[in-house]
């Protein structure tokens, strides 16, 4: 267990008698990348900017490395990437950049190497010197991302950063993020894009409505286990009881019409299950024809958390750590 | 050392976005056709057949060149001080109410920052850069009527001086009404404030010709509320000779431009304190914001 990135309790933000952010408890660990997923409106970015000290909470306590978010010290080890902004077009790249570095508390002398730095892991390096506004919307993003890296932040909060990326450039945001994490840097990542988010996070946490309603790390957010569905044939009842002593099973008819032919939906804890699986067919005289573990994915967690919750439920959700 | 990197973003902003070079074409050709105008009159002066006023003046000993070229001199002031409040609102509108809008204060905020600093950084780049126009602009109307006709103001520094003080309040006004306000509306209250200023300043000027307390008081008031047309007076009594007439007998103003009785210098005092109550007060709500 390592030390806490981000920490809140409570954390809430009420404009007049609407609640943006209700009692939000959060604990983030260093060196993970965790997901803030929500549908629109559901309190993320409110959140988010709580956690960065752009707002300030209503009530609760929020801490970034154990330290107030307003503090220079928390900022100081902090890289954020807003969901929109409207960066100063005139300047170039290197100049854009050399500024959020001086701000970032960089010396003089590791300036022009930070910048380098920065604008080679977003792929911009060859547009050091061109102004901003001759760039397209996605460089713009990349050089967004590139500002919050500045400094070696050992947090970076990513909001929405990849979209207005076409896919190569998603991918290598991906890339960069698993790439922070594998440096130990934590990571906060607020995405609408799901399959994004189930492919890089380590924990998930969905809001929805000023709330967290559920959060875990991904297996414990996703149901932590896997379906493998079985087609196979020769497939006797005896075989059927065996499995079922081990694993949950469903059975269902072929879907060729053929009576010979047999799907079996096997839920299994891992997918090291599955060879187990094959030799217990196997030994009792079927002919496996294939097998696909199927994991339940973070969309379908997502859409149904967030479609199944009214608004009673939500006053009585727990809001998990 | 933060307020100093925000000032000069701000400073280069303006120079890179052509403000400042459409500001200083605009006012090259202002001050072109001043000088030519000035030339002009100075070489048709003492051509002309002298007007009684002129006789009476020589007869009196006073220097009646001196008056009219203190008025030419602040007429083309007048116009570098008009453009210098102009600039002042529209650099100052836009400079927190668009960011918020943009984003672009969110970004800054997140950095290891004071919002202090991000605001006193903006003022001090606005303001150098006002400071900076309206004191070249009002130098070289200065220089201008001196080469061209050898009268110079008893003191040219405290001329552009008064200038400066009159784009530093409108400029911190606005800051402080860009930190509340949307931009185009925080652009708008201070041009109606200053245009309320200005005729309050006339109403003070017709008063203390007529002898009327109400009118004296009433751009007294206006001056306090907003020091930027008393500021204007200020450098226009710098800009002018004393005022001999009344010593002959007739409380009449020199000029146009005259403002009959100089603002006490007390006045650029209270000016600079209004100017930093606006810093204040604009710090202290943007602190407030939630971005």
């Amino acid at each position: 267990m390592g030390s806490l990135a981000i920490e809140t309790e409570g954390l809430s933000k009420s404009y007049g008698r609407k609640h943006a952010a209700a009692s939000v408890s959060l604990s983030v660990e260093s060196g993970t990348v965790f997901g803030l997923l929500g549908p629109n409106g559901a309190g993320k970015s409110t959140t988010v900017k709580m956690l960065v000290g752009l707002v300030r909470p209503s009530s609760g306590m929020a801490r970034v490395f154990g330290l107030p978010p307003d503090s220079a010290d928390a900022r100081q080890r902090l890289g954020y990437v807003p969901e929109q902004f409207r960066f100063p077009e005139w300047l170039r790249a290197h100049e854009f950049l050399r500024f959020h570095a001086d701000l970032a508390g960089v010396s003089a002398t590791d300036r022009q190497s930070e910048v380098t730095r920065v604008l080679r892991e977003v792929g911009l390096e060859h547009r050091e010197h061109d102004q901003l506004r001759t760039f397209s919307k996605g460089m713009l993003q990349r050089i967004g991302i590139a500002q919050a890296l500045v400094g070696r932040p050992r947090l970076v909060v990513f909001d929405e950063p990849t979209s207005a990326l076409d896919p190569i450039g998603r991918r290598d945001v991906r890339d960069l993020i698993v790439r922070l994490r594998s440096e130990g840097v934590t990571v906060l990542l607020n995405s609408h894009l799901l399959s994004e988010v189930e492919t890089v996070c380590d924990h998930v946490a969905i809001m929805d409505r000023g709330r967290i309603v559920r959060s875990g790390s991904m297996a414990e957010v996703t149901g932590g286990h896997l379906d493998v569905e079985v087609r196979c044939a020769g497939i006797t009842d005896q075989l059927v009881r065996e499995l079922e002593a081990r694993w949950s099973v469903r059975r269902s008819g072929s879907d060729d019409g053929s009576s010979e032919l047999q799907i079996l939906t096997i839920s299994v804890t891992s997918e090291s299950e599955a060879p187990d699986i094959a030799d217990v067919l196997v030994r009792g005289g079927a002919r496996l024809l294939a097998m696909v573990p199927r994991r339940r994915t973070l969309e379908d967690v997502f859409l149904e958390t967030v479609t199944t919750i009214d608004g009673d439920d939500i006053a009585t959700a727990s809001a998990p750590r | 050392m933060n307020v100093l990197r925000i000032a000069v973003l701000t400073w280069d902003e303006t120079r890179r976005a052509r403000a400042l070079v459409a500001g200083i074409a605009l006012t090259a050709i202002f001050l072109g056709f001043f000088s030519w105008g000035v030339s002009a009159a100075a070489s048709q002066f003492g051509q002309a057949r002298p007007s009684p006023l002129m006789l009476l003046a020589s007869q009196s000993n006073i220097d009646f060149a001196s008056i009219i070229w203190g008025q030419v001199l602040s007429a083309g002031l007048y116009g570098v001080a008009g453009i210098g409040a102009l600039l002042a609102i529209f650099l100052g509108a836009p400079s927190i109410a668009r960011e918020v809008e943009t984003g672009t204060l969110q970004l800054l905020a997140s950095r290891p920052i004071g919002r202090w600093e991000i605001v006193t950084g903006k003022w001090l780049g606005g303001c150098a850069l006002l400071v900076a126009y309206v004191g070249g602009s009002g130098a070289l109307a200065c220089a201008s009527v001196w080469h061209l006709t050898g009268y110079a103001p008893g003191n040219p520094v405290l001329v552009v001086g008064a200038l400066s003080i009159q784009v530093v309040v409108l400029h911190s006004l606005t800051i402080a009404t860009s930190s509340v306000l949307p931009t185009i509306t925080a652009g708008i209250v201070p041009v109606i404030l200053h245009g309320i200023a200005g005729v309050a300043g006339f109403g003070e000027r017709i008063g203390t010709l007529l002898e009327s307390a109400i009118l004296k008081k009433t751009g007294i008031i206006a001056s306090l509320i907003l020091p930027s047309d008393v500021a204007w007076q200020l450098a226009a009594s710098q800009a002018q000779p004393p005022n001999p007439l009344p010593a002959l007998g007739f409380n009449a103003p020199m000029g146009p431009f005259d403002v009959i009785s100089a603002p006490s210098p007390w006045i650029a005092a209270y000016a600079l304190a209004y100017a930093l109550a606006c810093l204040a007060f604009a710090i202290w709500r943007v602190n407030q914001k939630d971005l």
